[in-house]
Protein backbone atom coordinates (compact mmCIF):
# COMPACT_ATOMS: atom_id res chain seq x y z
CA UNK A 1 0.00 0.00 0.00
CA UNK A 2 2.90 2.28 0.70
CA UNK A 3 3.69 1.84 -2.97
CA UNK A 4 0.34 3.34 -3.92
CA UNK A 5 1.01 6.38 -1.78
CA UNK A 6 4.43 6.84 -3.28
CA UNK A 7 2.96 6.46 -6.74
CA UNK A 8 0.31 9.07 -6.02
CA UNK A 9 2.84 11.45 -4.55
CA UNK A 10 5.05 11.05 -7.55
CA UNK A 11 2.10 11.63 -9.86
CA UNK A 12 0.97 14.62 -7.92
CA UNK A 13 4.38 16.12 -8.22
CA UNK A 14 5.12 14.92 -11.69
CA UNK A 15 4.42 17.66 -14.14
CA UNK A 16 6.78 16.56 -16.84
CA UNK A 17 3.98 14.63 -18.50
CA UNK A 18 1.12 16.33 -20.28
CA UNK A 19 -1.01 18.30 -17.90
CA UNK A 20 -4.73 17.84 -18.35
CA UNK A 21 -7.03 20.77 -17.79
CA UNK A 22 -10.79 21.17 -18.19
CA UNK A 23 -13.15 24.07 -18.71
CA UNK A 24 -16.95 24.25 -18.82
CA UNK A 25 -18.38 26.27 -21.70
CA UNK A 26 -21.95 27.49 -22.05
CA UNK A 27 -23.02 27.71 -25.67
CA UNK A 28 -25.58 30.29 -26.80
CA UNK A 29 -29.09 29.00 -27.09
CA UNK A 30 -29.67 27.23 -30.43
CA UNK A 31 -25.99 27.48 -31.46
CA UNK A 32 -24.70 24.08 -30.35
CA UNK A 33 -24.37 22.65 -33.87
CA UNK A 34 -22.49 25.69 -35.08
CA UNK A 35 -20.28 25.65 -31.99
CA UNK A 36 -19.38 22.02 -32.57
CA UNK A 37 -18.68 22.66 -36.25
CA UNK A 38 -16.39 25.62 -35.58
CA UNK A 39 -14.70 24.14 -32.50
CA UNK A 40 -14.10 21.05 -34.64
CA UNK A 41 -12.52 23.07 -37.45
CA UNK A 42 -10.25 24.84 -34.96
CA UNK A 43 -9.28 21.59 -33.26
CA UNK A 44 -8.52 19.74 -36.50
CA UNK A 45 -6.52 22.72 -37.78
CA UNK A 46 -4.40 23.40 -34.69
CA UNK A 47 -4.59 20.44 -32.33
CA UNK A 48 -3.65 17.30 -34.19
CA UNK A 49 0.05 17.74 -34.72
CA UNK A 50 2.80 16.50 -32.46
CA UNK A 51 3.78 19.15 -29.92
CA UNK A 52 0.42 20.89 -30.09
CA UNK A 53 -2.15 20.78 -27.31
CA UNK A 54 -4.78 18.05 -27.72
CA UNK A 55 -8.45 18.65 -26.99
CA UNK A 56 -11.37 16.34 -26.24
CA UNK A 57 -14.86 17.76 -26.26
CA UNK A 58 -17.87 16.43 -24.37
CA UNK A 59 -21.46 17.53 -23.93
CA UNK A 60 -22.62 17.34 -20.32
CA UNK A 61 -25.88 15.37 -20.22
CA UNK A 62 -26.83 15.49 -16.53
CA UNK A 63 -26.40 17.60 -13.43
CA UNK A 64 -26.41 21.34 -12.89
CA UNK A 65 -24.22 21.90 -15.97
CA UNK A 66 -26.36 19.78 -18.32
CA UNK A 67 -26.30 21.16 -21.84
CA UNK A 68 -22.89 22.75 -21.45
CA UNK A 69 -19.63 21.68 -23.03
CA UNK A 70 -16.80 20.11 -21.05
CA UNK A 71 -13.55 20.57 -22.95
CA UNK A 72 -10.42 18.76 -21.85
CA UNK A 73 -6.93 19.79 -22.95
CA UNK A 74 -3.66 17.88 -22.71
CA UNK A 75 -0.66 20.15 -23.06
CA UNK A 76 3.01 20.11 -22.20
CA UNK A 77 4.53 22.49 -19.64
CA UNK A 78 6.30 24.22 -22.51
CA UNK A 79 3.03 24.82 -24.32
CA UNK A 80 1.42 26.16 -21.14
CA UNK A 81 4.32 28.55 -20.47
CA UNK A 82 4.23 29.85 -24.03
CA UNK A 83 0.47 30.16 -24.35
CA UNK A 84 -0.37 33.52 -25.87
CA UNK A 85 -3.82 35.03 -26.22
CA UNK A 86 -2.60 36.73 -29.41
CA UNK A 87 -1.38 33.54 -31.09
CA UNK A 88 -2.95 32.48 -34.38
CA UNK A 89 -4.60 29.54 -32.63
CA UNK A 90 -6.15 31.73 -29.88
CA UNK A 91 -7.27 34.36 -32.36
CA UNK A 92 -8.87 31.70 -34.55
CA UNK A 93 -10.83 30.39 -31.55
CA UNK A 94 -11.95 33.87 -30.50
CA UNK A 95 -13.00 34.84 -34.01
CA UNK A 96 -14.69 31.63 -35.13
CA UNK A 97 -15.85 29.85 -31.97
CA UNK A 98 -16.22 32.76 -29.55
CA UNK A 99 -19.39 34.11 -31.20
CA UNK A 100 -21.27 30.94 -30.27
CA UNK A 101 -20.29 31.05 -26.59
CA UNK A 102 -22.59 32.77 -24.14
CA UNK A 103 -20.92 35.93 -22.91
CA UNK A 104 -18.42 35.23 -20.16
CA UNK A 105 -19.45 31.61 -19.91
CA UNK A 106 -16.15 29.79 -20.01
CA UNK A 107 -15.98 28.73 -16.41
CA UNK A 108 -13.16 27.61 -14.21
CA UNK A 109 -9.97 25.90 -15.17
CA UNK A 110 -9.23 22.67 -13.38
CA UNK A 111 -5.94 20.81 -13.74
CA UNK A 112 -5.73 17.03 -13.57
CA UNK A 113 -3.09 14.33 -13.53
CA UNK A 114 -3.88 11.17 -15.47
CA UNK A 115 -3.41 8.22 -13.11
CA UNK A 116 -2.31 5.60 -15.62
CA UNK A 117 -1.83 2.82 -13.08
CA UNK A 118 -5.43 3.20 -11.96
CA UNK A 119 -6.83 3.26 -15.49
CA UNK A 120 -7.69 0.47 -17.91
CA UNK A 121 -7.22 1.30 -21.56
CA UNK A 122 -8.73 -0.91 -24.22
CA UNK A 123 -9.06 -0.32 -27.94
CA UNK A 124 -12.33 1.54 -27.64
CA UNK A 125 -14.47 1.94 -30.72
CA UNK A 126 -17.63 4.03 -30.81
CA UNK A 127 -17.56 4.30 -27.02
CA UNK A 128 -18.81 7.86 -26.96
CA UNK A 129 -21.15 7.59 -24.00
CA UNK A 130 -19.28 8.35 -20.79
CA UNK A 131 -20.24 7.94 -17.16
CA UNK A 132 -18.10 10.03 -14.82
CA UNK A 133 -17.95 9.13 -11.14
CA UNK A 134 -16.71 12.09 -9.13
CA UNK A 135 -15.25 11.41 -5.70
CA UNK A 136 -13.89 13.64 -2.95
CA UNK A 137 -11.91 11.63 -0.42
CA UNK A 138 -10.46 12.51 2.94
CA UNK A 139 -6.68 12.72 3.17
CA UNK A 140 -6.86 9.88 5.67
CA UNK A 141 -8.83 7.79 3.17
CA UNK A 142 -6.38 8.03 0.29
CA UNK A 143 -5.06 4.49 0.57
CA UNK A 144 -8.47 2.85 0.89
CA UNK A 145 -9.79 4.84 -2.03
CA UNK A 146 -6.99 3.98 -4.44
CA UNK A 147 -6.63 0.37 -3.32
CA UNK A 148 -10.15 -0.27 -4.59
CA UNK A 149 -9.42 1.44 -7.90
CA UNK A 150 -6.18 -0.47 -8.34
CA UNK A 151 -7.98 -3.73 -7.72
CA UNK A 152 -10.80 -2.88 -10.10
CA UNK A 153 -8.18 -2.36 -12.80
CA UNK A 154 -6.60 -5.73 -12.01
CA UNK A 155 -10.00 -7.44 -12.09
CA UNK A 156 -10.97 -5.83 -15.40
CA UNK A 157 -7.67 -6.91 -16.94
CA UNK A 158 -8.17 -10.47 -15.71
CA UNK A 159 -11.68 -10.84 -17.16
CA UNK A 160 -12.07 -13.50 -19.85
CA UNK A 161 -13.81 -10.97 -22.09
CA UNK A 162 -12.42 -7.47 -21.79
CA UNK A 163 -14.85 -4.56 -21.44
CA UNK A 164 -15.38 -2.73 -24.73
CA UNK A 165 -14.78 0.70 -23.24
CA UNK A 166 -11.85 2.10 -21.30
CA UNK A 167 -11.84 3.30 -17.72
CA UNK A 168 -9.78 6.42 -17.04
CA UNK A 169 -8.78 7.82 -13.64
CA UNK A 170 -7.78 11.46 -13.19
CA UNK A 171 -6.80 13.26 -9.99
CA UNK A 172 -7.28 16.99 -9.56
CA UNK A 173 -3.96 18.78 -9.20
CA UNK A 174 -5.19 22.37 -9.11
CA UNK A 175 -8.48 24.22 -8.83
CA UNK A 176 -10.52 21.74 -6.78
CA UNK A 177 -11.54 21.84 -3.16
CA UNK A 178 -10.27 18.72 -1.46
CA UNK A 179 -8.92 15.52 -2.99
CA UNK A 180 -11.08 15.13 -6.07
CA UNK A 181 -10.78 12.18 -8.45
CA UNK A 182 -12.89 11.42 -11.50
CA UNK A 183 -13.27 7.93 -12.94
CA UNK A 184 -14.53 7.95 -16.51
CA UNK A 185 -16.19 4.82 -17.92
CA UNK A 186 -16.78 4.55 -21.66
CA UNK A 187 -19.82 2.86 -23.22
CA UNK A 188 -21.70 2.98 -26.51
CA UNK A 189 -24.96 4.24 -25.06
CA UNK A 190 -27.19 4.20 -21.99
CA UNK A 191 -28.48 0.74 -23.02
CA UNK A 192 -24.93 -0.48 -23.48
CA UNK A 193 -24.11 0.76 -19.99
CA UNK A 194 -27.14 -1.05 -18.62
CA UNK A 195 -26.11 -4.21 -20.44
CA UNK A 196 -22.59 -3.93 -19.02
CA UNK A 197 -23.97 -3.57 -15.51
CA UNK A 198 -26.18 -6.63 -15.94
CA UNK A 199 -23.74 -8.90 -17.73
CA UNK A 200 -20.15 -7.75 -17.25
CA UNK A 201 -20.13 -6.09 -13.84
CA UNK A 202 -21.02 -9.31 -11.95
CA UNK A 203 -18.16 -11.04 -13.80
CA UNK A 204 -15.77 -8.27 -12.83
CA UNK A 205 -16.83 -8.56 -9.18
CA UNK A 206 -16.39 -12.31 -9.34
CA UNK A 207 -12.89 -11.85 -10.73
CA UNK A 208 -12.15 -9.22 -8.04
CA UNK A 209 -13.09 -11.67 -5.28
CA UNK A 210 -11.19 -14.46 -6.99
CA UNK A 211 -8.04 -12.29 -7.04
CA UNK A 212 -8.30 -10.60 -3.65
CA UNK A 213 -10.35 -12.94 -1.48
CA UNK A 214 -13.95 -13.76 -0.68
CA UNK A 215 -16.11 -10.65 -0.28
CA UNK A 216 -13.09 -8.43 -1.00
CA UNK A 217 -15.14 -6.32 -3.41
CA UNK A 218 -17.76 -5.57 -0.80
CA UNK A 219 -15.25 -5.01 1.99
CA UNK A 220 -13.06 -2.73 -0.09
CA UNK A 221 -16.12 -0.88 -1.34
CA UNK A 222 -17.20 -0.22 2.24
CA UNK A 223 -13.78 1.20 2.99
CA UNK A 224 -14.16 3.53 0.03
CA UNK A 225 -17.49 4.71 1.45
CA UNK A 226 -15.72 5.60 4.69
CA UNK A 227 -12.84 7.23 2.83
CA UNK A 228 -15.12 9.82 1.25
CA UNK A 229 -16.09 13.16 2.72
CA UNK A 230 -19.79 13.76 3.31
CA UNK A 231 -21.54 14.07 -0.07
CA UNK A 232 -18.23 13.09 -1.60
CA UNK A 233 -19.78 11.06 -4.40
CA UNK A 234 -21.20 12.48 -7.60
CA UNK A 235 -22.09 11.14 -11.02
CA UNK A 236 -22.68 12.69 -14.41
CA UNK A 237 -23.04 11.48 -17.96
CA UNK A 238 -21.22 12.94 -20.92
CA UNK A 239 -21.43 12.58 -24.68
CA UNK A 240 -18.03 12.53 -26.34
CA UNK A 241 -17.97 14.63 -29.52
CA UNK A 242 -15.23 13.21 -31.78
CA UNK A 243 -15.81 15.79 -34.53
CA UNK A 244 -14.81 18.57 -32.11
CA UNK A 245 -11.86 16.66 -30.65
CA UNK A 246 -8.28 15.87 -31.59
CA UNK A 247 -7.88 12.63 -33.55
CA UNK B 1 6.55 17.42 23.02
CA UNK B 2 5.41 20.15 25.39
CA UNK B 3 8.65 21.99 24.76
CA UNK B 4 8.05 21.80 21.02
CA UNK B 5 4.50 23.08 21.42
CA UNK B 6 5.66 25.98 23.56
CA UNK B 7 8.40 26.90 21.12
CA UNK B 8 5.95 26.76 18.23
CA UNK B 9 3.43 28.97 20.01
CA UNK B 10 6.12 31.49 20.87
CA UNK B 11 7.54 31.39 17.36
CA UNK B 12 4.15 31.99 15.76
CA UNK B 13 3.14 34.67 18.24
CA UNK B 14 6.37 36.62 18.47
CA UNK B 15 6.92 36.56 14.74
CA UNK B 16 3.38 37.79 14.11
CA UNK B 17 3.91 40.93 16.18
CA UNK B 18 6.20 42.45 13.60
CA UNK B 19 5.26 40.27 10.67
CA UNK B 20 4.62 41.33 7.12
CA UNK B 21 0.97 41.35 6.26
CA UNK B 22 -0.96 41.17 3.00
CA UNK B 23 -4.50 42.36 2.47
CA UNK B 24 -5.71 40.24 -0.42
CA UNK B 25 -8.83 41.12 -2.41
CA UNK B 26 -10.32 39.07 -5.21
CA UNK B 27 -11.24 41.26 -8.18
CA UNK B 28 -13.84 39.74 -10.50
CA UNK B 29 -13.48 41.22 -13.98
CA UNK B 30 -16.75 42.06 -15.71
CA UNK B 31 -17.62 40.23 -18.94
CA UNK B 32 -15.74 41.57 -21.92
CA UNK B 33 -13.79 44.12 -19.86
CA UNK B 34 -10.49 42.27 -19.44
CA UNK B 35 -8.46 44.55 -21.72
CA UNK B 36 -9.68 47.76 -20.11
CA UNK B 37 -9.29 46.36 -16.62
CA UNK B 38 -5.74 45.17 -17.30
CA UNK B 39 -4.72 48.46 -18.85
CA UNK B 40 -6.28 50.52 -16.08
CA UNK B 41 -4.79 48.56 -13.21
CA UNK B 42 -1.34 48.49 -14.80
CA UNK B 43 -1.29 52.24 -15.46
CA UNK B 44 -2.60 53.08 -12.00
CA UNK B 45 0.01 50.91 -10.30
CA UNK B 46 2.83 52.28 -12.41
CA UNK B 47 1.74 55.87 -11.78
CA UNK B 48 1.05 55.69 -8.06
CA UNK B 49 2.56 52.58 -6.49
CA UNK B 50 6.11 52.31 -7.69
CA UNK B 51 7.89 54.63 -5.23
CA UNK B 52 9.17 53.34 -1.90
CA UNK B 53 6.88 55.49 0.21
CA UNK B 54 3.72 54.59 -1.72
CA UNK B 55 1.40 51.72 -0.84
CA UNK B 56 2.79 48.50 -2.33
CA UNK B 57 0.48 46.35 -4.42
CA UNK B 58 1.10 42.94 -6.01
CA UNK B 59 -1.33 41.48 -8.52
CA UNK B 60 -1.82 37.84 -9.46
CA UNK B 61 -4.02 36.31 -12.14
CA UNK B 62 -5.85 33.19 -11.00
CA UNK B 63 -5.12 30.24 -13.31
CA UNK B 64 -7.26 27.51 -11.80
CA UNK B 65 -10.46 26.94 -9.84
CA UNK B 66 -13.82 28.71 -9.98
CA UNK B 67 -12.23 32.18 -10.14
CA UNK B 68 -10.01 31.39 -13.14
CA UNK B 69 -8.91 34.49 -15.10
CA UNK B 70 -9.85 36.87 -12.27
CA UNK B 71 -7.29 38.53 -10.05
CA UNK B 72 -6.00 38.68 -6.51
CA UNK B 73 -4.58 42.08 -5.59
CA UNK B 74 -2.48 42.20 -2.45
CA UNK B 75 -1.58 45.33 -0.53
CA UNK B 76 1.67 44.31 1.11
CA UNK B 77 2.60 45.88 4.44
CA UNK B 78 5.50 45.62 6.85
CA UNK B 79 3.13 45.43 9.81
CA UNK B 80 -0.58 45.26 10.47
CA UNK B 81 -0.50 48.85 11.79
CA UNK B 82 -0.28 50.12 8.22
CA UNK B 83 -3.90 49.11 7.76
CA UNK B 84 -4.81 52.05 9.99
CA UNK B 85 -3.65 54.43 7.33
CA UNK B 86 -3.64 54.64 3.58
CA UNK B 87 -1.11 56.74 1.79
CA UNK B 88 -3.23 56.92 -1.34
CA UNK B 89 -3.98 60.53 -2.18
CA UNK B 90 -7.13 61.92 -3.73
CA UNK B 91 -5.64 61.74 -7.23
CA UNK B 92 -4.74 58.08 -6.85
CA UNK B 93 -8.20 57.16 -5.61
CA UNK B 94 -9.83 59.22 -8.33
CA UNK B 95 -7.73 57.49 -10.97
CA UNK B 96 -8.65 54.04 -9.58
CA UNK B 97 -12.35 54.89 -9.43
CA UNK B 98 -12.38 56.20 -12.98
CA UNK B 99 -10.12 53.71 -14.76
CA UNK B 100 -10.41 50.42 -12.90
CA UNK B 101 -13.58 50.31 -10.79
CA UNK B 102 -15.98 50.25 -13.79
CA UNK B 103 -14.46 46.98 -14.99
CA UNK B 104 -14.61 44.72 -11.94
CA UNK B 105 -16.62 43.74 -8.89
CA UNK B 106 -15.14 43.09 -5.46
CA UNK B 107 -14.82 39.51 -4.24
CA UNK B 108 -13.59 38.36 -0.85
CA UNK B 109 -11.05 40.28 1.20
CA UNK B 110 -8.72 38.55 3.63
CA UNK B 111 -5.67 39.45 5.70
CA UNK B 112 -2.74 37.06 5.59
CA UNK B 113 0.27 37.23 7.90
CA UNK B 114 3.58 35.93 6.66
CA UNK B 115 5.49 33.59 8.92
CA UNK B 116 9.10 34.44 8.18
CA UNK B 117 10.42 31.58 10.31
CA UNK B 118 8.61 28.97 8.24
CA UNK B 119 9.13 30.64 4.87
CA UNK B 120 12.16 30.05 2.72
CA UNK B 121 13.44 32.52 0.15
CA UNK B 122 16.88 31.65 -1.20
CA UNK B 123 19.03 34.29 -2.84
CA UNK B 124 18.41 34.75 -6.55
CA UNK B 125 15.17 32.77 -6.46
CA UNK B 126 12.91 33.76 -9.33
CA UNK B 127 9.73 32.81 -11.10
CA UNK B 128 6.29 34.30 -11.58
CA UNK B 129 4.21 31.12 -11.29
CA UNK B 130 2.81 30.32 -7.85
CA UNK B 131 1.49 26.91 -6.88
CA UNK B 132 -0.49 27.78 -3.78
CA UNK B 133 -1.70 25.09 -1.39
CA UNK B 134 -4.41 26.19 1.02
CA UNK B 135 -4.75 24.14 4.19
CA UNK B 136 -7.35 24.26 6.94
CA UNK B 137 -6.18 22.33 9.97
CA UNK B 138 -8.26 21.15 12.92
CA UNK B 139 -7.47 22.73 16.28
CA UNK B 140 -6.44 19.29 17.48
CA UNK B 141 -4.00 18.92 14.60
CA UNK B 142 -2.16 22.21 15.03
CA UNK B 143 1.11 20.75 16.22
CA UNK B 144 1.33 18.02 13.59
CA UNK B 145 0.62 20.60 10.92
CA UNK B 146 3.18 23.15 12.01
CA UNK B 147 5.88 20.59 12.88
CA UNK B 148 5.81 19.40 9.29
CA UNK B 149 6.08 22.95 7.93
CA UNK B 150 8.93 23.76 10.28
CA UNK B 151 10.83 20.66 9.19
CA UNK B 152 10.19 21.19 5.49
CA UNK B 153 11.62 24.68 5.76
CA UNK B 154 14.74 23.34 7.49
CA UNK B 155 15.17 20.54 4.95
CA UNK B 156 14.79 23.00 2.07
CA UNK B 157 17.53 25.18 3.46
CA UNK B 158 19.86 22.29 4.24
CA UNK B 159 19.36 20.67 0.84
CA UNK B 160 19.96 23.94 -1.02
CA UNK B 161 16.50 24.03 -2.59
CA UNK B 162 16.63 26.84 -5.14
CA UNK B 163 13.01 28.03 -5.30
CA UNK B 164 11.11 30.12 -2.78
CA UNK B 165 8.29 29.04 -0.46
CA UNK B 166 6.24 31.50 1.54
CA UNK B 167 3.97 30.49 4.41
CA UNK B 168 1.09 32.77 5.40
CA UNK B 169 -1.74 32.24 7.86
CA UNK B 170 -5.13 33.84 7.64
CA UNK B 171 -5.40 36.48 10.33
CA UNK B 172 -8.79 37.83 9.25
CA UNK B 173 -11.62 36.92 6.92
CA UNK B 174 -11.43 33.13 7.17
CA UNK B 175 -13.43 30.50 9.01
CA UNK B 176 -11.10 27.93 10.50
CA UNK B 177 -7.33 27.74 10.61
CA UNK B 178 -6.45 28.48 7.00
CA UNK B 179 -2.84 28.62 5.88
CA UNK B 180 -1.45 29.15 2.40
CA UNK B 181 1.91 27.79 1.33
CA UNK B 182 3.11 29.47 -1.84
CA UNK B 183 5.69 27.70 -3.99
CA UNK B 184 7.44 29.89 -6.58
CA UNK B 185 8.32 28.41 -9.96
CA UNK B 186 9.74 29.58 -13.29
CA UNK B 187 6.59 28.70 -15.20
CA UNK B 188 5.16 25.21 -15.58
CA UNK B 189 8.48 23.96 -16.91
CA UNK B 190 10.16 25.29 -13.77
CA UNK B 191 7.53 23.60 -11.64
CA UNK B 192 8.17 20.37 -13.46
CA UNK B 193 11.85 20.69 -12.79
CA UNK B 194 11.46 21.74 -9.12
CA UNK B 195 9.37 18.66 -8.36
CA UNK B 196 12.04 16.38 -9.78
CA UNK B 197 15.50 16.16 -8.27
CA UNK B 198 15.28 19.20 -5.93
CA UNK B 199 12.18 17.76 -4.24
CA UNK B 200 13.79 14.33 -3.93
CA UNK B 201 16.90 15.92 -2.42
CA UNK B 202 14.78 17.84 0.06
CA UNK B 203 12.96 14.66 1.12
CA UNK B 204 16.26 12.81 1.48
CA UNK B 205 17.63 15.63 3.63
CA UNK B 206 14.44 15.63 5.72
CA UNK B 207 14.85 11.93 6.44
CA UNK B 208 18.54 12.39 7.15
CA UNK B 209 17.80 15.08 9.75
CA UNK B 210 14.65 13.67 11.34
CA UNK B 211 14.99 9.93 10.85
CA UNK B 212 14.18 7.27 8.29
CA UNK B 213 10.70 7.68 6.79
CA UNK B 214 10.18 10.85 8.85
CA UNK B 215 8.98 12.74 5.77
CA UNK B 216 6.28 10.21 5.01
CA UNK B 217 5.22 9.87 8.64
CA UNK B 218 5.14 13.61 9.25
CA UNK B 219 3.33 14.38 6.00
CA UNK B 220 0.75 11.70 6.86
CA UNK B 221 0.27 13.30 10.30
CA UNK B 222 -0.03 16.72 8.69
CA UNK B 223 -2.64 15.36 6.26
CA UNK B 224 -4.55 13.80 9.13
CA UNK B 225 -4.55 17.16 10.90
CA UNK B 226 -6.66 18.75 8.15
CA UNK B 227 -10.41 19.21 8.09
CA UNK B 228 -12.30 17.23 5.43
CA UNK B 229 -12.27 20.14 3.00
CA UNK B 230 -8.98 21.53 4.26
CA UNK B 231 -6.87 21.02 1.16
CA UNK B 232 -6.99 23.12 -2.00
CA UNK B 233 -4.46 23.84 -4.72
CA UNK B 234 -4.58 26.87 -6.96
CA UNK B 235 -2.17 28.24 -9.53
CA UNK B 236 -1.57 31.98 -9.78
CA UNK B 237 0.55 34.06 -12.14
CA UNK B 238 2.34 37.13 -10.78
CA UNK B 239 1.66 40.13 -13.05
CA UNK B 240 4.72 42.45 -12.87
CA UNK B 241 3.12 45.22 -14.95
CA UNK B 242 0.24 45.44 -12.49
CA UNK B 243 2.48 45.37 -9.42
CA UNK B 244 4.81 47.59 -7.40
CA UNK B 245 8.46 46.82 -8.04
Amino acid sequence: MKQILILLLSLSFSFSYSQLSTRTIEVKSGQMEKFIEMAGKKTKKYNNEEGSARFWTYEILTGSDAGKIWRMRAASSEYMDNWDSNSEESQYWMKNVGPYIKNGSVNGNYMWNYVGEMSHNVDSENQNHVMALIYTYKASGEQDFWRFRERVVAARKAMDTAPKGSMHSVLCSSGCNGNVAIILFEYESFSDQQRYNQEMLPKMIEKYNELFGNDAYEQDGEKVDKALVENGRGRMHLRFIPEASSD
Amino acid sequence: MKKFILITILTLFVSSLSAQVGQARTLIVKDGQMAKFSEGIAKKTQMYNRSEDSDQYYTFQILSGPNTNNFIRVRWMESIGELDSNSAGADELKYWNKNVVPYYTEGTSRIWTRNANLSYVPEDSSGNLRRVIYYNYKDSGEWDFWRFRQRVRKAMEESGYESAMNVLWCSSGCTGNWVQVRFHHDGFMGQSSDYGEPLQNMIAKYNEIYGEDAYEQDSNSASASLTDDGFRVRHLMFMPDMSSQ
